[in-house]
């Protein structure tokens, strides 16, 4: 099982649009936005159901200026 | 003429290259943050090494830092790595480090390199210094690794440290450099000098 990158993208793009959906490396999933029109907690509804289940620890999340950008880990770091 | 005492670096050291080297600092644990931090445009990094850890005067021409993760070859442009004497009482950063070392008492402040970093494999990874550091074999080093690369990419993995309490600071932020104070950490990052 992995995360349903199709799936996450078509939640996300109805508030942004995706810049960077993937995995930055073997413990961490990046997900970068552009013109994110929502707040904080709007991404972390959709993070939970799709992104923590397999990478469960929020390292970073920023929002600047409608750039959206967090980093998950699959490891306490 | 002024001199401005933290930037002042002799151009000769009386301690001779021996070709020689020391692992100072060697853990397994996982810092993104250490050296530069590839999630933000700008990011910078500093680390304690305490003196005991460092041994006699040396002249250090350059160092290895331990990276894993990272998809390569991966790239960070406008790296600066400082190096400092800090005073033997000091042994850890404040709850508020100064990302400009204001708080700390540092002299000897060198930039040791200035550089593109293409990083090309995981592992130990080598810097040679573009001037030398010449360590006085009392004093702690501070090292201050500042990344104005101005963007991110993905692809990027993190350094290898050890526990020790307060011994490193981290700050990262998008748009510009960051200013005023960091985060401390209870990391330092593993490190092998070359002198």
């Amino acid at each position: 099982m992995s995360v349903d990158r199709n799936a996450l993208v078509e939640e996300l793009e109805q508030f942004g649009n995706v810049v960077f959906c993937d995995q930055n490396t073997e413990i961490s999933y990046l997900v970068v936005m552009s013109d994110w029109t929502e707040n904080e907690a709007t991404f972390e509804a959709i993070a939970n159901i799709y992104i923590v289940p397999f990478f469960p620890y929020l390292y970073k999340l920023s929002l600047i200026d409608g750039v959206l950008k967090a980093q998950f880990n699959s490891e306490i770091i | 003429m002024i001199i401005n005492p933290y930037f002042f670096q002799g151009s000769s050291c009386a301690t001779p290259i021996t070709n020689g080297s020391s692992l100072i600092a060697n853990g397994t644990n996982n810092v993104f943050e250490a050296p530069a931090y590839g999630f933000y445009d700008f990011t910078w990094s500093s680390f304690i090494y305490t003196a005991g850890l460092i041994g006699a005067a040396r002249q250090i021409r350059g160092i290895e830092v331990q990276l894993a993760g990272y998809t390569t070859p991966y790239t960070f442009n406008n790296q600066t790595i400082k190096m400092a004497h800090l005073a033997p009482a000091t042994t850890q950063f404040d709850a508020n480090p100064a990302i400009d070392w204001s708080d700390m008492p540092v002299s000897n402040v060198t930039i040791v390199k200035s550089f593109n970093w293409i990083i090309s494999a995981n592992g130990f990874i080598q810097i040679l210094f573009d001037t030398n550091f010449c360590y006085n074999g009392t004093s702690n080093l501070i090292i201050g690794w500042e990344n104005r690369d101005g963007s991110w990419t993905s692809g990027y993995g993190w350094g290898e440290s050890i526990s020790s309490t307060h011994s490193g600071a981290i700050a990262g932020q998008d748009n510009s450099y960051p200013t005023g104070n960091g985060t401390r950490i209870s990391q330092r990052m593993n490190l092998r000098i070359l002198y």
